[in-house]
């Protein structure tokens, strides 16, 4: 893999990894995803029991730090399906955007379009997620695919802080990026959501998430 | 005459949903996660008639403690969920407290 292909991997990260991107009506979520290359923060507004919509900002920067892109966003969220079982909740999500790329390596800023889908599995025990994201616009094109899964220490309650382990797995297509693997720490405390991770082991990864209502 | 009466008047009075009635518990499907169920305790606090809202993951059990002299219809619960996200196996109206069905658990 030659270094080009290794910076335009550090540099395009995939979008965070949102646990649930459409809430309930007149709730807003704010979330914030944070590593050393890359940071990620939304407000999502849940605006009817299946649609969301909100503005956000992603960064991005090479891991020498050379080239750089910024993409202030707007996105919205469609719920497309909901199960629900006595003791499991499953969703499928379709998620569209725009934004406006900026970057150090071409002149002026770039339209992108950013689709993406999201589908869950958990249980009070087992999480499983897979998502795949685009940055498509000019010379912005790139894809993401995700992959969590990992469980709980024990089944909390609702008054209890939730601990879990979740195993999360990124790669970036057409790019020559390594799949990166994040262990990460998961505490769940009602309307606050927590992760701290080690990607490959190199740098830290915080992502925190916080609903409320007007 | 006039103890019957009273006895009578009590009767009708606490024989009333307002009265009869402290709190609405409702089985749920897809109570999962306490990060997703909190949206149904924020929906329901904002009702004005209710006192208390009670999530229990374990036994799938959502319950409204009711204000004094205020009602709600079971069904305007069902709906609040629903809205959560959340499907509503069954609810009924109930005589306990939020305390009491808490305590239920631990027996």
């Amino acid at each position: 893999m030659n270094r080009a292909a290794l910076c335009i991997a550090a540099l395009l990260a995939p979008p965070a990894a949102l646990a649930h991107p459409v809430t309930f009506p007149e709730n807003v979520m704010v979330m914030g995803e944070v590593d050393r290359n890359w940071q990620d923060f939304n407000a999502w507004y849940t605006f009817t029991t299946k649609q969301a919509v909100g503005p956000g900002y992603m960064g991005f920067r090479s891991e020498d730090g050379s080239r750089k892109r910024e993409i202030p966003n707007v996105h919205y969220n469609y719920r497309a399906a909901r199960w629900n079982w006595p003791d499991a909740q499953a969703n499928i999500y379709l998620q569209a955007g725009l934004g406006s790329a900026t970057g150090n390596d071409f002149s002026g800023s770039r339209t992108v379009f950013l689709p993406g889908f999201q589908a869950d599995y958990e249980t009070r025990r087992i999480y499983t997620a897979a998502r795949w994201h685009a940055i498509q616009g000019g010379p912005v094109n790139h894809t993401s695919r995700n992959l969590q899964a990992g469980f709980a220490f024990y089944a909390g309650e609702y008054d209890d802080w939730s601990p879990w382990f979740i195993l999360d797995v990124r790669k970036m297509s057409n790019l020559g990026m390594d799949t990166e693997v994040t262990p990460t720490l998961r505490l769940v405390h009602k309307n606050l959501f927590l992760e701290a991770g080690t990607v490959d082991g190199k740098r830290a990864r915080l992502n925190v998430m916080f609903n409320f209502s007007f | 005459m006039k103890r019957l009466l009273v006895a009578a008047l009590a009767a009708a009075l606490f024989s009333s949903p307002a009265f009869a009635a402290r709190s609405i518990k409702a089985s749920v499907n897809g109570l999962v996660c306490s990060f997703c169920a909190a949206a149904i305790e924020k929906r329901l606090k904002a009702l004005s008639e209710v006192k208390a809202v009670y999530v229990d993951l374990t036994r799938k059990v959502v319950a409204v403690e009711l204000k004094d002299g205020k009602d709600l219809s079971p069904e305007k619960i069902a709906e609040e969920i629903k809205d959560s996200g959340y499907d509503v196996v069954t609810i009924v109206r109930s005589e306990q407290s939020i305390q009491q069905i808490r305590a239920e658990k631990s027996k």
